[in-house]
């Protein structure tokens, strides 16, 4: 069932069983999940069905520190949120992902990468994947040309990703949400404060608006914020009228701990002899797997760095554009050319077959920083709540651990016999804290409301749900202990499928 | 430095003296053989130039061994090689002995390339006989 928020009476009562607020890839699984039961779910989307950039313009707000993309820009507002533009990479994270690292600062979760493998296999079929193996031995079962390259597995082991179509949930399951009798979908009812008990134990009722003047009420059972990383912490901070640092925020947590990948050119690969090297190469429009190469556990613990892979591209193919830190606009429609321009030269690139030159990019995980994080600007948006002000800050371990994967890399293809590495000119001297003008993230916001078994050192425990406060639950990458290094939407729906179980659970559903 | 358009060296070439590197040497000198100059893995991608600027930069980064002499002493040791050695063999042991090096991980980044610190030699060797 669908209903527009401006056209409704003005100071509507909404209840339901559960309130999902935000309407992407987290907010749009969890409701599908809940079909056919015989609750009652109202989904909140902020925007409409398409984009309208008086509605995107809520999300606009001020960087500082490290060279940020737009945030305007950053993520979509509408139905189906950013997955209207996102590339389709999926990858599930690794064990260590999920261990405690003494060597990453407030490293470890609550959860082991075996509480989501149920979940992970959920996710696939919904942003359209092949069935939940990333081992190399299956997809070279598919695709015979994918030969690895002859490193030692000790070492260097090949990380498999998937790609999604991409999915765009706003389209592929537009139709499923409002047909879907016991979900009721409002759009264009952005939720600007949530409002608790009066020992702020539980939630009451979440106050959304609208730029037609419409404001309404949301009561509900349980309350899910699932309106992504930067929105999620904003919301928090921003319902601070009972609790003066914001909702869930007694510990100053809410807000800390942003994450993004850093995805960066890194390298060059020569080899003696062209190859092709297909298990590596990605044409952005029919590949569906792919590897990237990565440090195994084993190393990243004796050599104390992070987790990040390399993807490879040709070398005269990646020579031809810019980093997207230095092209990405604070124009959504500019940045969708922007995407079609990548597919174009990808197919264009595919008559060569054979190169002996490689890009070496590397995507990584940055480590849990308090101080990179996400707080209220004085300024406010149009519908009378401040902005979201993010302070973006690296540290030397993203550094260290960059130029060490290159010098493993560089090491085992030379053992191999394959090639030559060469570090980029940022990496030469171990002793430079510089960054580059290029360096950037891939649009992943994560960790402002991390998960830890600890009030203290985390916004929610391990079942997403915010300490201290019953009936309010955070799903998506805001929720992330630390990043791993692949992308974060298949991620994103594993976990919230399991909170849509724990809640199921908790209803004795 | 990214090379734009390599013009590999060929070994034929640079034994048939394309790259002059002199057997006859000063009475300061020591004589060597050519083919230790002539890292075989790295002829394959390198150009001349940055085959000359990555021994540079090797050299200078150990500036203990920025000398055509101590160069031959490392690269000779235990080789077994003379100046009459063919190059095939001269090739064929500095091959296994960069392998060696990787696997042991005796290596070095010079100017960003990771490199076995014996191909890494010869390319300072290469450079010095280059002046």
């Amino acid at each position: 069932m669908h209903i527009d928020a401006r056209n409704i009476e003005n100071n509507t009562v909404i209840e339901g069983d559960i309130c999902i607020v935000g309407a992407g890839a987290a907010g749009i699984s969890m409701a599908m999940d809940w079909m056919h039961t015989p609750y009652k779910v109202i989904l909140l989307e902020g925007g409409g069905f398409e984009y309208d950039p008086q509605m995107q313009d809520l999300y606009a707000g001020k960087t500082t520190g490290q060279r940020y993309f737009p945030l305007v820009s950053c993520r979509l507002h509408y139905f189906g949120g950013t997955t209207g533009h996102w590339a389709g990479y999926c990858s599930p994270f690794e064990e260590i992902d999920f261990k405690k690292r003494d060597w990453v600062p407030l490293s470890g979760w609550p959860i082991t990468r075996k509480d989501l493998d149920p979940y992970y296999a959920k996710a696939q079929p919904i942003v359209e994947l092949g069935p939940y193996d990333y081992s190399v031995a299956f997809w070279q079962k598919q695709f015979p040309s994918y030969v690895p390259l002859p490193i030692d597995n000790e070492v260097i082991w090949n990380k498999m990703w998937q790609f999604s179509p991409p999915t765009r949930f706003g389209m592929k399951y537009k139709d499923t949400i409002v047909n879907a009798k016991n979900i009721h979908l409002y759009t264009y009812a952005n939720a600007v404060d949530i409002k608790a008990n009066d020992n702020i134990s539980a939630i009451e009722e979440v106050t959304v608006k609208n730029l037609a003047g419409k404001q309404h009420t949301v009561k509900a059972k349980h309350f899910v914020l699932a309106c992504c990383t930067i929105q999620n912490a904003r919301l928090l901070l921003a319902s601070n009228k009972q609790a003066p640092k914001g909702l869930g925020n007694d510990n100053d947590n809410v807000g800390r701990h942003f994450m993004e990948h850093i995805e960066i050119k890194s390298g060059e690969l020569w080899l003696e002899k062209p190859n092709p090297l297909d298990l590596y190469m990605n044409d952005f429009v029919t590949t569906k797997a792919r590897a990237e190469l990565a440090v195994t556990e084993k190393k990243q613990e004796e050599y104390r760095i992070l987790n990040g892979t390399t993807s490879l591209s040709p070398l005269e193919d990646a020579r031809k554009f810019k980093s997207m830190i230095e092209t990405w606009s604070d124009d959504v429609k500019k940045n969708e050319q922007l995407f079609k321009s990548f597919d174009d030269s990808a197919k264009k690139s595919k008559t060569k077959k054979a190169y002996n030159s490689f890009e070496l990019f590397t995507r990584i995980e940055q480590a849990p920083n308090p101080d990179s994080r996400v707080t209220l600007d004085t300024e406010k948006d149009a519908l009378g709540m401040p902005r979201a002000q993010l302070h973006w800050v690296l540290t030397q371990l993203e550094k260290r651990s960059i130029r060490k994967i290159h010098e493993l890399l560089g090491q085992e293809l030379g053992k191999a016999g394959v090639g030559r590495v060469k570090l980029l000119d940022y990496l030469w001297d171990e002793k430079d804290e510089s960054w580059p003008v290029f360096t950037g993230g891939g649009w992943h916001h994560m960790g402002t409301t991390r998960m830890s078994a600890d009030p203290k050192t985390g916004v929610v425990d391990a079942n997403c749900k915010v300490h201290g406060i019953a009936n309010l639950h955070v799903a998506g990458a805001s929720c992330y202990a630390t990043a791993a290094a692949p992308n974060p939407t298949l991620t994103v729906i594993a976990l919230t499928l399991r909170l849509s179980d724990h809640l199921k659970g908790v209803m004795k559903l | 430095m990214p090379v734009e358009r390599r013009r590999f060296i060929k070994l034929s070439a640079l034994s048939a003296g394309a790259f002059t590197i002199p057997f006859i040497v000063s009475c300061n000198n020591k004589a060597f053989n050519p083919a230790m100059a002539q890292p075989l893995f790295l002829s394959g991608i390198f150009d001349a130039k940055t085959m000359k600027t990555t021994g540079e930069a090797y050299a200078k980064q150990y500036p203990a061994e920025d000398s055509r002499n101590k160069l031959i002493d490392l690269l000779s040791e235990n080789s077994g090689i003379s100046q009459a050695t063919d190059a095939a063999t001269v090739h064929s042991y500095y091959a296994k002995k960069t392998t060696a090096d990787f696997e042991a991980l005796k290596t070095v980044i010079v100017n960003g390339w990771v490199l076995a610190v014996t191909e890494a030699r010869q390319c300072a060797l290469f450079s010095l006989t280059q002046k």
